[in-house]
């Protein structure tokens, strides 16, 4: 509905103005802007039914990961840093070798603070991660405690210094541990779509004990074939299954959410799509040559209007894709939570999913993400979800 | 005569005016005016264009004919070009300072997209308090800013002129201002009315801006008896 107003008000100026001309070069002028300004709204339409949405599965990156023989002691532990990011072109995990740590709690090698180590902590090692631009210390403290240090060493807008205190490290039998380091996510323009796509990142380290005996694993597979320390503390940073990590991903990708205002929303515009309405401005313009307020006025009427009706038409589109893929497809999902115009779409297509009963999984995710939709409050955190764990409050130990 | 005084000053006037009043509307449907000092700036902006075009008296012919035809006073011919060009100046500052209380913005995107295409509005009297400053500020800028540049045909005086007004037009506000902080140092007033648009303080401003006004008008239409048209 939107789109045909759009396109009333750029061939009814622009025809008006043609009637109107008072010279013959006027007149002229007019007929090439109605020309142009329908082939800009009719390429940016093209464009917005061109552009794919990415319903590919996850594309998950390989490792080899050491793997633990229960009897033997660890002399040190490798570290791994497993990253899940969306982008406009749909969900990627890979991996990094970091280092490694010396196992010193293992080997009894511990000792009393001294004056440095008070501040220190006994790190036994510390890493730069200079792509995330964060630095990470891990280690023990002088009572054998295990910790992870997390300090941003640049400007970030959620990136903020934490530490953690349990399933750092593997327990004895243990394959691996995995520990959040951190979730983020923002609009960002993108080329061939109407409004801001949702980006997001999460990584978190996975660290096993160093047996000489390596297996190549995806990140998914890791969960799967091998046994994760399980942490029972409420409000851990542990990651008990890949499922949990795309979901804080996913998380992540949604928080914080998108800025209210007309203006931001411009801001995030796909610049060709700017480019395209604009021109189609400036026919509305044209067309109205003889009063500059009007034209002004209808123009700026007519560029946020074809803005409304294209997103509307993407929106459908990415939900349209949702339907039809039936594994989980965290892109388009956060798309859809993250859509700045259509939100009551988007919260009645996730409640429809959510109650489609042919596909558990996606009804699951579904679920998922109307906790993530704004104004709803977001259900606890994954790391809770390990059933049969008993909860326990700081200062008890584990069993 | 009233009526051939108005024809021909809107005539001048009527493509400013229209763009003006379109750039307020452009700013409603961009939600752009969603804070009060956005507003102010838009306003305040617009009475010294406004003022110094209406105050600008150039020397077409069509005026001089019309002067030189006509029985025309300096009087009626001063009020009724400040008169003139007011009205737009107050129509776009109102249109624009509304957003501050109305969603306007928020309720006609609201027939188009189910959110996101929303402003904020301040809530209750503080809303009120910006909007009434903005406009009044607005009427006393462009009469401050009309009565210094009708005063001289001269480019360079014109431009001290301009200068000037910008400063007297932020003179009133300012010296409400420094007498209240006066005032609350002394425990006339709470230090919180300061810093509320809609305290009786400010409310005192709202009264006093258009009274200084008509006072610039009054000192201003007498040096306008001798400025040579």
């Amino acid at each position: 509905m939107t789109l045909v107003l759009a396109f009333i008000i750029l061939v009814g100026s622009t025809l008006w103005g043609v009637i109107r001309a008072a010279d013959k070069w006027r007149r002229v002028a007019c007929i090439f802007a109605l020309v142009l300004g329908v082939a800009s709204l009719y390429t940016a339409v093209a464009r917005v039914l061109d552009t794919p949405i990415p319903v590919a599965a996850p594309e998950i990156g390989k490792a080899n990961i050491d793997r633990t023989d229960g009897d033997v002691q660890p002399s040190a532990y490798s570290v791994h840093l497993v990253s899940g990011e969306i982008t406009p072109n749909g969900e990627r995990w890979s991996f990094l070798a970091i280092g490694s740590v010396p196992a010193t709690r293992d080997s009894g090698e511990i000792v009393g603070p001294t004056t440095s180590a008070v501040f220190e902590r006994n790190i036994s090692k510390s890493f730069f991660l200079s792509r995330l631009g964060i630095r990470i210390y891990l280690g023990w403290d002088e009572r054998g405690g295990e910790f992870l240090t997390v300090e941003p060493v640049s400007w970030s807008t959620y990136i903020r210094p934490f530490n953690s205190y349990w399933g750092i490290f593997p327990r004895r039998g243990d394959d691996f541990a995995a520990t959040r380091l951190f979730i983020t996510g923002r609009d960002v323009p993108a080329d061939g779509t109407v409004l801001g796509r949702r980006i997001g990142s999460m990584a978190f380290l996975l660290v096993t004990p160093v047996s000489g005996d390596e297996i190549i694993l995806g990140i998914d597979e890791v969960f799967t074939s091998l046994k994760c320390t399980v942490n029972p503390y409420s409000g851990s940073n542990n990651i008990g299954s890949f499922d949990e990590a795309r979901r804080l991903l996913l998380r992540g990708a949604c928080f914080p959410r998108s800025r209210e205002g007309i203006l931001p929303i411009i801001a995030d515009t796909g610049p060709l799509f700017i480019a395209l309405l604009l021109i189609g401005c400036a026919a509305v313009m044209v067309g109205l040559n003889r009063s500059l307020a009007l034209g002004l006025l209808f123009g700026a009427f007519y560029f946020l209007i074809s803005l409304v009706g294209l997103s509307s038409l993407e929106t459908d589109r990415v939900l349209a894709a949702l339907r039809s893929s039936q594994e989980p497809n965290v892109s388009a999902i956060a798309s859809t939570v993250a859509s700045p115009l259509w939100r009551d779409r988007s919260l009645s297509f996730l409640n429809d999913l959510a109650s489609d009963s042919s596909s558990q999984s996606r009804a699951t995710w579904a679920n998922f993400a109307i906790s993530l939709s704004p104004g709803r409050i977001s259900g606890a955190a994954p790391s809770n979800d390990g059933e049969g764990i008993e909860e326990l409050e700081p200062g008890e130990s584990p069993q | 005569m009233t009526g051939a005084f108005i024809r021909l000053f809107h005539r001048e006037y009527s493509g400013l005016a229209g763009l003006v009043l379109a750039a307020a509307a452009v700013g409603v449907l961009f939600g752009a005016f969603y804070s009060p000092d956005i507003v102010a700036f838009f306003a305040l902006s617009l009475a010294v264009i406004f003022g110094s075009t209406a105050g600008g008296f150039f020397r077409s012919s069509r005026r001089l004919e019309f002067l030189l035809t006509r029985n025309v006073t300096r009087r009626a011919f001063f009020l009724l070009r400040w008169v003139v060009g007011l009205v737009p100046v107050l129509i776009a500052a109102l249109l624009a300072s509304s957003c501050l209380v109305f969603p306007l913005s928020s309720d006609l995107w609201s027939f188009f997209v189910e959110s996101g295409l929303t402003a904020a509005t301040l809530s209750g009297p503080g809303g009120w308090g910006w909007l009434a400053f903005c406009v009044l500020s607005s009427g006393w800028a462009y009469t401050v800013t009309f009565v210094l540049v009708s005063r001289t045909r001269d480019e360079s005086e014109l431009f001290i002129a301009l200068l000037l007004s910008v400063a007297v037009c932020a003179s009133a506000p300012a010296a409400f201002w420094g007498l209240g902080a006066l005032g609350v140092s002394g425990g006339l007033f709470p230090s919180d009315s300061l810093y509320s648009p809609s305290s009786t303080f400010w409310i005192s401003y709202y009264i006093a801006a258009p009274l200084l006004a008509a006072v610039a008008l009054t000192v201003g239409l007498r040096l306008f008896e001798r400025t040579d048209v």
